[in-house]
This record gives C-alpha cells, sequence and structure tokens, in this order.
C-alpha cells in the first residue's frame, strides 16, 4: 500500500474497525447512547457501546466541549504570603471518533478563535494532542442545515480523518498532518481506494444533498444584518420571546464566552487560604456577562443583547474577520430553543421580514 | 463520567438532565433531548445546576447554640430539648425543594413522634386553595394537564401567568404553538408580559377582579348562568368593556382543545377557590358547546410542591391526600406507622406559626431547608419571631438571618448529593439521582429526623431511599403504581380520582373585591404580585456563581406603572422613583408598561425585603389560614 500521505484515499473494512480503534494508543471519545437513548461523545466507552454511522445523527452537547468544558480548573492557589499555584497536569492526548463535519468545522474556527490575539492555553493545549476521525453525514437530521453553513455533510478540505460509510467498509480520506500520524505505523488496517468508490463518494454527497429538510439563507442573513436593514419593530418581536436561557451559546459549537470565577476553601490552621480558579461557560445574552466595572452595561437591556448575538454570528464585519460565518449548521440551537428564535427561525424572520406565517425552517 | 438521568431541583417544570461529573465533582449538565417535560431544553436555572455543588460556602458540622458540636451531641440536644414540650407547641416546617421521600418522613416525624399537626411547608396554602377546589370538583384531576395535552391545545387561555422566563417549559409550548402552529393566545393579566405581542387577544383587568370575569365570560356564552350583577358594575369592576369580553368568549369558544393556565402563586388572594370554581364553570360550558375537551394546568412554584403536598406536609393532611379526620385513614397510617393514635386536630399552617413564634404560643420549630427565606421576605420581622422560640432547629445547607438565631444547625444535603423523586406540576414522577458525596457531615433531611426520633424513643431507620419508597407506597397507593423506568410515559403521571374538600370549599357568590380608595395624595392602587421568580432569592440559585450574578442584575427593586399615566406625573421609563404609601417610602426604579390599567401600580414586593415597610403587614385569613397579601395606595414620585 505505501506510506500514507495528506490526500490518501484509502479504505477500512468494517471487521478491522475495533481492532484499529483499540491500536489507538490515546484515549478515545466516541458517540454512545446514554440510559434514555440520548447521544454524547463518552471517553473510552465499551467498543460495544460505539455508536455505528446509521444509528445517530449527533449529540446534544457538541464534542468539542471535549476541549472546552462547561466547567474547567485552571489552578488549585495556596495564598500565605507568597502565592503558591499548581496547574493541572498537560492534557492527554485524544482521539474524537464519530465526530460530524458540522463540528469538525466548528473545531477548526475555535482553534483560529483561540490563538488570534492570545493563545489561549488550555484551549490550545488540547487542541495541539487531540485529533478528529469525522463520519459524514448521510442521513442528515431534521434539525440539520450544514450546506448553508459550510459545514458538511462531507468537508473537502479542514478535516484530519474523514470517514464515509458504505457499508462493509469505509473510504478513509486523509485530511492533514495530524491524520498522517495517527494512520503511519498503522497501514496495515487500510487499502488503497478505488477511483470508482471515490466516485460513489462524490454522488453520494450529491444525493445527501437533497435529504436536508431546512434551508435557512444564511447569505440573506449576512446581507440584511451587515446593511442594517432589519426593523426595530422585528428585532422587538425576536427578541421578546428570548428567555435568555443561553442554551444557544451553551449548545453551538461556535461560541466561546466563558467567565473566569474563585472559589476559596475554608482557611486552614496556618491561615493559609487555599481554593481554585475555575472557567465556566458564560452567555452574551446574560445581564452579566457585559457588565463592565462601576455597573455600566453597553448591553443591558435584552433587545440589544438578542441583537448582538446575531450581529456577531451573521455581519460582514465577523465573516471577514473569522474567515466564516458564525454558524455551521449542526441545529442544536432549534432544539434548546425556548422561543422559536434560533438560527434559522431568525434569518428567515430576517430574509421574509414579518413575524407571523414566515417559513421558519 | 455522566451521571444516571435526574431531575432539575429548581422549578415545579421538573426538566430531565445529566450530572456530569470528574473525581466526585460535578462539572456540567447535559439535558436530555428525550425527556418527555423539556425535550433538550433547560432554562438558566437548570443549566446551571451542578454549580451549588462546586460552592464551598455551605455549613459543614453541626452548630449547637453556635458551636461546632458532633452530629451525635446535635442530635442529643434537640431530643433532650423536644422533650420537654406538648405536641401543641411544637411545628415543623418543611420543603416544596425537598424529595418525596423526605417529605413523608417529616409529615411521619409530625404526628407519629411529636404528635404534632403542626406540620406544612411554605407557599402550601397559596396552592391548596386553588388546587384542592379543582381537585375536589366533579371533574376532579381528570381535567388536569400534561405538557403532551398542551401541545395539542388550540386555544391557550393564560390568566395571570406573569413573565415568561417563570415557567419555561410551558412558555416553550405556548410559544411554538403560537409561532409555528398558529395556534391562538388568549392571554388574561393585568402584568404586560413577553408574551403580550403573540396574544391573538390581551386583556388587561383590573386586578382582583378575576372571578367577575371569568362569569362575565360564561355568561356571555351562556345566557342561562346567573350574572347577579349588572353589565355596567362588571365593566366597572373588571375595567374591561363588553366587545372585550365578547371577544375572549368568542376565542374560547372557537376552541376545539382549550388549556386554562395560571400560576398558583399569583391567584394567591382570599378570593382564590371563588376563581377556581368560575373558571371550572367557564370549562364545563365550553364543553357544553362542543368542545373536545377542556384541561386545567396549574404551574407549581417549586420541582416538589405537588408532592410535598401528597406526602402530607400539611396541617390537616395525611399522606394520600386524606384529611386527618378520616377514620379508614387514621387507622391505615396507625398500623403501618405503628401508633395507636395520630392527633385529631387540624394544626397551625406556616404563617399560623410564624405568628405564634412572634406570640410565644410556640416554643419549638424545626425547619427544613431555606424556602421559608423566599416565600417570607421580611427576614427581619422571621428573625425576631423566631428569636422568640426556645429551640429553633435548622436543617439546612446554608448560613442565614435563621441560622444566626438557631439554637441547632444540621447541615443538609442538597441538590444532586440526594436521592428521591419528586413531583412536577403535570403531576409527574421525575427521580433525582445522588451524584456527589454531601459534604462535611452533611446528610439528608430525613436521617436527621430518623436520628432524633430514634433518640426521642420512637425507633425509625431507613437504610435508603429505597425502603422509605416501599412504606410510603403502602399509604400512597398511586404513587406505588408508577414504573419509572418508563419515564417519558404517561404511567408516570399521578391521576387519583377526587378528593373532598371540607374546609377549602368557596361558598357564595362572587363578589367585588374590597379595595381602599385612592385619593390625591394617594392616587395608585399599589398591588403586589409574585410577578417574578424568587430564584434571585433562593439560596440554592444563589451558591451558584452564574446565577447569583445573573439574579442580582435582573431583580431589582421596580414599580411597574402606565407609560402614559407614568410620564403625565413626570416620571420616565427605567429611571428613580420614590413610592410613598401611609407606611412609608422608598425608592425603586419606574418601568412604563402599555397596558397596565392606570390607576394601578406593581410593585413586585415579595421579593425584595427593603420594600417591606413600604406595604405593611400582611394577614392571616382565619378560616383557611391562607396569606392576606395587603393592597395599599400610593403615589409616585420622580426622584431627583
Amino acid at each position: 500500500m505505501g506510506t500514507v500521505e495528506v490526500g490518501s484515499k484509502l479504505t477500512l473494512s468494517k471487521g478491522r474497525l475495533n481492532d484499529f480503534l483499540r491500536s489507538l494508543d490515546a484515549p478515545l471519545a466516541a458517540p454512545i447512547r446514554l440510559e434514555h437513548g440520548e447521544v454524547h461523545f463518552a471517553v473510552n466507552p465499551p467498543l460495544e457501546q460505539i455508536l455505528r454511522d446509521a444509528e445517530y445523527v449527533n449529540s446534544t452537547i457538541s464534542p468539542v466541549a471535549l476541549l472546552f468544558p462547561q466547567t474547567e480548573v485552571l489552578f488549585n492557589f495556596r495564598l500565605n504570603g507568597k502565592p503558591q499555584l499548581e496547574f493541572p497536569p498537560p492534557p492527554q492526548p485524544l482521539i474524537i471518533f464519530g465526530i460530524r463535519s458540522c463540528d469538525v468545522a466548528a473545531m477548526r474556527y475555535l482553534e483560529m478563535f483561540f490563538s488570534r490575539s492570545f493563545v489561549d492555553t488550555p484551549f490550545f493545549e488540547r487542541a495541539k494532542v487531540t485529533t478528529l476521525i469525522s463520519i459524514a453525514c448521510q442521513r442528515p437530521g431534521k434539525n440539520c442545515f450544514c450546506p448553508c453553513c459550510a459545514g458538511g455533510p462531507f468537508l473537502e478540505d479542514g478535516y484530519d480523518i474523514q470517514l464515509v460509510d458504505f457499508g462493509e467498509l469505509f473510504l478513509v480520506e486523509v485530511g492533514s498532518e495530524k491524520g498522517k500520524q495517527l494512520l503511519s505505523g498503522r497501514e496495515g488496517f487500510f487499502e488503497l481506494a478505488s477511483e470508482e468508490l471515490v466516485e460513489r463518494r462524490n454522488r453520494l454527497y450529491e444525493e445527501t444533498l437533497q435529504k436536508f429538510e431546512i434551508a435557512s439563507h444564511m447569505g440573506t442573513g449576512v446581507r440584511k444584518l451587515t446593511s442594517r436593514s432589519v426593523s426595530e419593530e422585528l428585532w422587538k418581536m425576536m427578541a421578546s420571546r428570548c428567555i435568555e436561557c443561553g442554551g444557544c451559546a451553551f449548545v453551538c459549537p461556535l461560541c466561546t464566552c466563558f467567565d473566569v470565577v474563585d472559589h476559596k476553601l475554608p482557611s486552614e490552621n496556618d491561615g493559609a487560604v487555599c481554593g481554585w480558579r475555575e472557567r465556566c461557560w458564560d452567555c452574551c445574552q446574560f445581564a452579566g456577562y457585559s457588565m463592565e466595572a462601576a455597573g455600566v452595561s453597553p448591553r443591558p437591556d435584552k433587545l440589544s443583547r438578542f441583537k448582538r448575538r446575531f450581529y456577531h454570528k451573521l455581519s460582514y464585519f465577523y465573516m471577514e474577520m473569522d474567515g466564516r460565518v458564525g454558524c455551521v449548521g449542526c441545529g442544536r440551537c432549534i432544539q434548546v430553543c425556548f422561543g422559536v428564535v434560533d438560527m434559522p427561525a431568525v434569518v428567515n424572520t430576517l430574509r421574509e421580514e414579518k413575524v407571523f406565517g414566515v417559513r421558519l425552517r | 463520567m455522566v451521571s444516571g438521568k435526574t431531575t432539575c431541583g429548581f422549578c415545579g417544570c421538573g426538566c430531565g438532565l445529566y450530572l456530569l461529573h470528574e473525581d466526585g465533582n460535578a462539572i456540567g449538565v447535559i439535558p436530555s433531548d428525550k425527556d418527555i417535560v423539556n425535550e433538550g431544553r433547560l432554562c438558566i436555572r437548570g443549566w446551571h445546576i451542578h454549580q451549588p455543588l462546586r460552592n464551598t460556602e455551605r455549613i459543614l458540622h453541626p452548630l449547637v447554640k453556635g458551636e461546632r458540636a458532633s452530629y451525635e451531641d446535635a442530635v442529643s440536644f434537640v431530643a433532650d430539648v423536644l422533650r420537654r414540650y406538648p405536641p401543641e407547641r411544637v411545628g415543623i416546617i418543611g420543603s416544596a425543594s425537598a424529595t418525596n421521600e423526605s417529605s413523608y418522613v417529616v409529615a411521619k416525624f409530625a404526628r407519629a413522634v411529636i404528635r404534632t399537626n403542626n406540620v406544612d411547608f411554605p407557599g402550601r396554602s397559596r396552592v391548596t386553595q386553588t388546587l384542592f377546589q379543582l381537585l375536589s370538583s366533579q371533574e376532579g384531576a381528570s381535567v388536569l394537564c400534561s405538557f403532551e395535552d398542551l401541545a395539542e391545545a388550540d386555544v391557550l387561555f393564560c390568566i395571570g401567568i406573569g413573565e415568561s422566563d417563570r415557567y419555561p417549559q410551558v412558555t416553550a409550548r405556548i410559544f411554538k404553538a403560537v409561532v409555528e402552529d398558529g395556534r391562538q393566545l388568549l392571554l388574561i393579566d393585568t402584568w404586560q408580559s413577553d408574551f403580550a405581542p403573540y396574544a391573538s387577544l390581551y386583556l388587561s383587568p383590573k386586578p382582583f377582579s378575576d372571578e367577575f370575569l371569568l362569569r362575565a365570560l360564561s355568561k356571555a356564552l351562556d345566557g342561562s348562568i346567573p350574572m347577579p350583577f349588572s353589565s355596567e358594575q362588571v365593566r366597572s369592576i373588571t375595567g374591561l368593556s363588553d366587545e372585550q369580553i365578547m371577544a375572549a368568549a368568542d376565542l374560547l369558544s372557537s376552541g376545539r382543545r382549550v388549556v386554562a393556565i395560571y400560576d398558583t402563586a399569583s391567584l394567591i388572594h382570599i378570593r382564590s377557590p371563588h376563581c377556581m370554581n368560575e373558571l371550572l364553570r367557564l370549562l364545563r360550558v365550553l364543553k357544553g358547546m362542543g368542545a373536545e375537551w377542556c384541561r386545567i394546568l396549574p404551574m407549581l412554584e417549586r420541582c416538589n410542591t405537588a408532592g410535598a403536598l401528597r406526602m402530607g406536609v400539611a396541617p390537616d393532611l395525611l399522606p394520600a391526600f386524606k384529611w386527618v379526620t378520616d377514620a379508614d385513614a387514621v387507622q391505615k397510617t396507625c398500623s403501618i406507622w405503628g401508633v395507636d393514635k395520630l392527633p385529631r386536630n387540624k394544626g397551625m399552617n406556616f404563617n399560623q406559626m410564624l405568628m405564634a413564634a412572634e406570640r410565644k404560643e410556640i416554643s419549638a420549630l424545626i425547619i427544613i431547608g431555606d424556602d421559608i427565606l423566599t416565600d417570607y421576605p421580611d427576614h427581619e420581622l422571621l428573625k425576631s419571631a423566631l428569636s422568640n422560640l426556645e429551640l429553633l432547629v435548622m436543617i439546612t445547607a446554608y448560613h442565614s438571618p435563621l441560622t444566626e438565631v438557631a439554637h441547632c444547625v444540621f447541615p443538609r444535603a442538597i441538590w444532586g448529593e440526594v436521592d428521591g423523586t419528586c413531583v412536577n406540576m403535570e403531576g409527574r414522577v421525575c427521580r433525582l439521582v445522588s451524584v456527589c458525596e454531601p459534604k462535611g457531615d452533611a446528610r439528608d433531611e430525613w436521617q436527621v429526623l430518623c436520628d432524633v426520633a430514634t433518640k426521642l424513643g420512637y425507633t425509625m431507620r431507613y437504610s435508603s431511599c429505597a425502603e422509605i419508597e416501599d412504606e410510603l407506597k403502602r399509604l400512597v397507593p398511586e404513587y406505588g403504581d408508577i414504573r419509572l423506568e418508563r419515564a417519558n410515559a404517561k404511567t408516570c403521571l399521578l391521576r387519583e380520582t377526587s378528593i373532598t374538600i371540607p374546609t377549602y370549599s368557596a361558598h357564595g357568590e362572587i363578589s367585588p373585591p374590597a379595595l381602599p380608595s385612592t385619593s390625591e395624595e394617594f392616587p395608585f392602587l399599589l398591588i403586589t404580585e409574585r410577578y417574578y421568580l424568587p430564584w434571585h432569592a433562593d439560596l440554592l440559585a444563589l451558591h451558584s456563581s452564574t446565577l447569583q450574578r445573573e439574579f442580582r442584575l435582573r431583580f431589582t427593586p421596580h414599580v411597574f406603572v402606565n407609560s402614559a399615566v407614568g410620564s403625565s406625573i413626570g416620571l420616565r421609563d427605567g429611571m428613580p422613583a420614590t413610592i410613598t404609601t401611609p407606611h412609608g417610602s422608598a425608592r425603586v426604579t419606574s418601568i412604563f408598561k402599555e397596558a397596565i390599567p392606570s390607576g394601578i401600580a406593581i410593585l413586585p414586593e415579595m421579593f425584595f425585603p427593603q420594600l417591606r415597610h413600604v406595604i405593611g403587614r400582611e394577614g392571616v385569613d382565619e378560616q383557611t389560614g391562607a396569606p392576606i397579601y395587603p393592597v395599599v395606595v400610593a403615589r409616585l414620585e420622580r426622584t431627583r
């Protein structure tokens, strides 16, 4: 077979999948079902619990949360005169298997965001040692709209290893140095893919595009927002349905807001104060998120915060800066929203410029 | 690692979620997208329910007279002192956030150990006013609505439901129904909420006129319904025109499946049972006109308000909604509890116990949890009343003004550290799982009560929650039929047949509210209602770093007033104002709302201790023991 290169197209027979996964000498995160059937990316699950491509669409919480968790201890401290800090141990390598294209695209965005002005060490130390083995989607879920957002269903670039499930075997596409490194030394599991298989893959991609139930005209959203041609009345009506739960930010794989909190433990006998500093997910819809010193907030009311979220996700100013629209079309915000003001609902409302009778998805 | 499926411990929605944890520490939550209640959604409270488990400001060890004591010494101390008092001088105050199992032990401790019926939980009388009226009607529990039913309703009749973030899972159904499915919303609320722009018809009647409006609606649909007041009087009391009432009646009668949604906390006045009667009458009329079904969803504030009630944490109830005078129920309960008799006379309710403490007519109180602080925001009054007690025992996780005056404090295990079940507003039994070890010496309140009971000579021991469940199923048979493995099925809904009510009946005709008269000096009628979540004063929420920050910002003293009227007297929207009543003045922020009736100002005083002195003391209804919230006159001026 020869050596694996970036750009290689290989095949892996299903029968060898578990052996291949066992051969990976790093913790493995993969999708499983929880007690009542919810999909969740667990670390080192028993191999027989790992879901097959046809058995799931995606998880409730994005696997990017493995690198940017809801709560993360930054360091422990001991203050008795000179402060002593104890940092967590360096993160272990991680392989995320079964991650979807939307979350892969999101991961690339996060790597860009968390290193742009300064490097967010906790995220980056994890990202450096994480490899993604994604499975391209052939059965989009009812909330999916990744084709509208350059988020899938198949990626042409930006992935480490992309698998396409062909029943008896996977097509294995190597997209990055990381992907190549992972497969080097494990060539024995793979064969070279035929040109015919690669053509089938391209046809399958086209067929999959037809299966999406939602069309979210992101381009129109971008244009209307950027040109500030959305009426105040429309914004007010949408914002009034938001209950500031934070759900959209917490499930969105591109959202990055966090708060930093210190916790103190009861004092020790020698008077030393011990505790830890942690960071936790936050949300720009929360009143306190934007609060500045002296109690001033640039976004004191729900309406201004609501607008702000969509400006950040859709305005061209941000697109230029971030290299993409702030959405990968994973559809999670639709699941968690109380007020029908998820991304497609808002974009389509902006497009149709009415509140009632709009085609929400 | 992911915990077993558990249920949020905040409000009465009962959302399903999993706790994410590492090395015994909670680090996050995962909403369940398979749960029939929340379908993957969580509100800001649910998303942060793991945070109190990370908070270090907990009471870790028992305190006796302010000094750290061993658990055994604290138990002995409490038993020794309790022994001295006759049953009528001892009371137990439970919690609507405590599990069913814990509440069952609270009620059992009160009746079998102390031999008193002085047992209640804060907020109960508000709920029972309307809920029992409903349950004792001819329809009984069959009229209750589940979230599945709500999704099928074509007319949503929302009465006094307040703001959209109070009961988020109800909000989600309302918005989806209106925005996605084109269903109709009839919103009747003096408060102008975020639902108002989405209502097919929004009416803002004068306060305390609900029973009139509901009767007028019935009359408009069925001319044979008696109406002892003239249209002129109805217009004057409700502030609504005949056209508005007719429009509402038409909207209701256009529905095939009608759900009436109300907030048990908002209909808190003395006429609540009458309002419920009128609502039931209206739904019967609609049914008679051909509606397929008409249901009611009573929104309950806390995660186990329904359960605490059903377990008997009430001065006149045994478990399973049986009356303390029900001979058969008494006999059965006695045999299971191993006692020869139970106290016969109705006990003191929560408000009565507080007043008794003030007047030194009660010697000892055992208070579980911290709900009392959100339900009774005058903490100074609370503290001074409870300071009169010879014995105040608190089983709580957090320091508060009350632990300062308590003679004994036991550290309590919090949500995420306890096993058990709770019952949500639909009557659905939901499971809670313990994930983290209780901090320090903290334990379940039922453990503490069992140990005190045993010390007092009544051996009460359960090795686990499951053992309590086995016992309580014998007294609450409908609970025994629940199969929690099928947690999303209708089999988890508690639906017993109707109950009889000796004391809550709404007697007599509808009657106009007795309101104070306004004058030039005090031109506004100031009403205080629970339009806000009490969560910003809830100690569990305050020990979540995010919720504490958010709620401090979201909830600051405001007075809500009609925009036009506010402008005309020199107020400005969002700017400081001074409110003055015959009792005193306070500084608030004035907020304009277009649809609040003129002459009315709304003060969510319930949650701001600093505004209490402006309102005056609430009374207690002699017959039901329910609190009577004061209505006062006021003037508003711009503060310069």
